[in-house]
């Protein structure tokens, strides 16, 4: 995961004690936090979707390809009814 | 000599057993410091400390006993996410956000609403029914048809009903879930209609959603394709402006009038909008609303626990009300077993079997992440009911029942309705609730039926409490109702558009080109069939002089566990072919519970005697007081309606029970067949394939 990487690509090697190693890791579970939240909005907002039809099709970004893939998206999401 | 191996296992087995014993002991605590409380108002603190205690345990040692001993579950074998990858439906996806996507996927108005209702009882046995409900019924229908369906390739729960019990199970499903989302969206419609009758300051930010959706779906489509997060911020800034600006159209005397309306008004534009909204692409509207929806409800979530952990709020309502004998204003019925159909989704939903056996487990990308995301989602949403129950639980009891009470139980004027419900001892005056009128920014909060309104004060109380004080509670009270308003318009979108798509699907085989879904005619009829079923309903419901939640709500309730009851004969008849009758319990006591409750309710609802719970006896006093001429003129027309809505009604809610009836026996075919060993214990689980999926990978 993204944020796990910021953490640990931040705390690399550095002894960390005391008041500034609480601050540290305090700011590390919150960068965690956050990047936990983008990548949980982007899921929810179809755009990672979007990510990975374009990698997996090999294909670039470009308003033809974003309608291709928000047609069939919807098409299969839309075939269920929301939860009450 | 003594080897320190047993030593050690020993030193292992006590952690669990110590840390269920404290738990429990903790979770009784809190319990008993709630049930015992006798005079004084107990802090909602209790509340959420037993919630905790009880949800813990049942994740960490009967979700895991399930998972373990039960499934079997084995992150070494390939996921449907993994062998079918495809790069859409198909897609391993890490365990957390599958969470929040399964979550948010699950949680409705329902567990909102339901546990409003049902506070009319006391918190008590909605408090209690949440928290044994969720553990023991809901997260396990959710969790083991989520299983069921991730070991069949994600298999729908009809494909899977068709497969495990025979074609009926797979036909009656499809039958139920089309009922069940004609009663849906009628309820649902009618929660927002009385939210917003004479509130102009509601309707307008209401009515704002739909430019602003349409200007998101051609933000997204052509001035920024892909955008979503960006579209979704433009938009949720964009209501916040409807927001402040409803409050400036409600205090203009020219603009007020313009956005005040009746209820019978409202319906119509509901139900016209519902039809025009499910006929446009779903680019346009539906989707963009549906991000902002999603988006919306996670956050008012958020902010609703973070708001009752900092104002503690101390509940004012009683442990048990004397509405426990059936007598209620909010709906008829004794505590047995309507308390548990009108909680509805806070503690087991049948709806819940349709979304994991939909998206989630194509999605999952190990098999042990099937236990967060299909037990733990549940149990949040249990924390999410119980929020509503300590936000309705909050509110002063007289003005709780003269919110939510309707005219045709407590007079239909504020004098009279105020001295009904003081008189039940639940102390409250005209003066008071057109004061809290005011002071949120509405001309009336009496008979606000639906639950609705009586949330959004419950929460605009809590949130005002942790910030902004007195001065916000209107800005609350209309944000509360906006974010409600929001995500039931997306049902009615959705729900409508998925009812067109199985009446296309079964009026094409009588006539083919309806089934093709681009056909516009077959599209125009199928949309109008589906949106006059619902909007019937909706339409009755608001005329009704008992406010339509009184009936509708029941029928609801039922509907949703009868389809959670189908849900767990799936599961118990995977359970038996897997191991015979050694686990079946799991599943059986809910399903036996949930017959026993959804019967004799349904029952009640069709025969009991009493006109105000019993549709044909309601019907049978109409006809007898017309018989006898002692309904005026003017109403004759109007009682001739309402006999036939009662009688629908019986048909409907007697229906329902002969359907699930029906996929019971079957099921009773099966399991007997099973268990005497004339049926092969034969599954339909995809083979065993092994997982070359890394932790890295996702």
């Amino acid at each position: 995961m993204i944020g796990t990487q910021l953490v640990s690509g931040a705390s690399g090697g550095v002894d960390r004690t005391g008041l500034s190693g609480l601050i540290h890791a305090i700011g590390g579970a919150l960068v965690t936090l956050l990047a936990f939240v983008r990548d949980l909005a982007r899921e929810l907002a179809d755009e990672n979707a979007y990510s990975r039809h374009l990698s997996w099709h090999g294909r670039d970004h470009s308003r033809a390809e974003w309608k291709a893939f928000c047609d069939s998206r919807l098409a299969r999401k839309y075939t269920q009814g929301k939860c009450c | 000599m003594q080897t320190p191996g047993p030593i050690l296992i020993k030193v292992k087995n006590r952690k669990p057993v110590w840390i269920v014993a404290l738990l429990s002991v903790a979770g009784a605590y809190c319990l008993a410091a709630i049930a015992l409380n006798r005079g004084e108002h107990v802090n909602s603190v209790w509340i959420l400390g037993a919630a905790a205690c009880f949800f813990f345990i049942g994740f960490r040692f009967y979700a895991k006993f399930i998972a373990s001993k039960v499934m079997g579950l084995d992150d070494s074998r390939a996921t449907p996410a993994e062998r079918l990858r495809n790069g859409h439906d198909y897609e391993p996806t890490n365990k957390w956000i599958l969470f929040g996507h399964h979550f948010a996927a699950i949680a409705g108005p329902g567990p909102l609403v339901g546990p409003t209702l049902a506070a009319q009882f006391g918190y008590l046995p909605g408090l209690l029914w949440i928290l044994f409900g969720c553990v023991l019924a809901g997260a396990v229908q959710d969790f083991v048809i989520l299983f069921c369906s991730m070991r069949r390739n994600g298999r729908t729960l009809g494909a899977m009903a068709k497969e495990e019990i025979g074609r009926l199970g797979g036909i009656v499903s499809l039958i139920t879930v089309l009922l069940i989302m004609v009663i849906l969206l009628a309820v649902v419609g009618l929660v927002v209609v009385n939210a917003l009758k004479g509130s102009p300051w509601g309707a307008f930010t209401i009515f704002m959603m739909l430019p602003i959706s349409l200007f998101m779906g051609i933000y997204l489509r052509f001035i920024r394709p892909g955008k979503v997060l960006e579209g979704s911020l433009i938009g949720f800034v964009l209501l916040l402006a409807a927001l402040f600006g409803g409050r400036m159209v409600s205090q203009n005397p020219e603009w007020a009038p313009l956005f005040t309306f009746t209820g019978a008004t409202l319906a119509l534009i509901i139900i016209v909008y519902g039809f025009i909204a499910s006929t446009l692409p779903v680019w346009l509207v539906l989707a963009p609303r549906d991000y902002l929806a999603t988006f919306v409800k996670l956050g008012v979530v958020f902010l609703l626990a973070i708001g009752i952990i900092a104002v503690r709020p101390e509940l004012s309502l009683p442990p048990l009300t004397r509405f426990v004998d059936g007598t209620g204003p909010i709906f008829a019925g004794k505590i047995f077993p309507f308390c548990f159909i009108t909680i509805a989704c806070g503690a087991i939903s049948g709806f819940h079997s349709l979304i994991a056996s939909g998206t989630t487990p194509k999605m999952i990308s190990k098999e042990w992440n099937a236990w967060p995301i299909g037990y733990g989602s549940m149990l949040l949403e249990g924390f999410v009911a119980l929020m509503a129950l300590v936000a309705a639980a909050s509110l002063a009891p007289g003005i709780y029942f003269a919110v939510n009470s309707p005219p045709g139980i407590v007079g239909s004027t504020p004098e009279a309705a105020a001295a009904t419900i003081t008189g039940w001892g639940f102390p409250v005056t005209a003066g008071d609730m057109t004061q809290l009128a005011t002071r949120v920014g509405e001309t009336s909060l009496f008979a606000r039926t639906g639950g609705a309104p009586s949330l959004a004060l419950g929460m605009a109380h809590i949130f005002s409490m942790s910030s902004g004080g007195d001065a916000v509670l209107g800005f609350w009270y209309h944000f509360a109702i906006m974010f409600e308003a929001l995500f039931i318009l997306t049902i009615l979108d959705a729900g409508t558009r998925v009812g067109r798509f199985m009446l296309q699907d079964v009026l094409g085989l009588i006539y083919k080109p309806i089934a093709r879904i681009s056909w516009i005619p077959g599209m125009l009829v199928t949309s109008a069939a589906i949106v006059g079923a619902w909007g019937y309903f909706l339409y009755q419901g608001v005329l009704d002089p008992l406010g339509g939640i009184n009936s509708l709500w029941p029928l609801f309730g039922i509907a949703n566990q009868l389809l959670a009851a189908i849900a767990l004969c799936v599961a118990t008849t995977v359970l038996l072919k897997m191991h015979g009758l050694r686990y079946v319990f799991i599943t059986a006591i809910p399903l036996a519970w949930l017959l026993v409750v959804n019967f004799t309710a349904g029952i009640e609802k069709v025969f009991a005697p009493s006109p105000r719970l019993g549709f044909l006896a309601s019907a049978q006093a109409m006809q007898t007081a017309l018989e006898t001429g002692k309904i005026a003129a003017a109403h004759v027309a109007e009682t001739h309606t309402r006999i036939f809505n009662d009688r629908l009604d019986a048909a409907i809610c007697f229906l329902f029970l002969v359907l699930v009836a029906l996929i019971v026996i079957d099921s009773l075919r099966v399991w007997y067949g099973l268990l005497s060993g004339s049926r092969l214990p034969k599954t339909s689980e995809a083979p065993f394939v092994l997982s070359r999926l890394e932790a890295s990978q996702l």
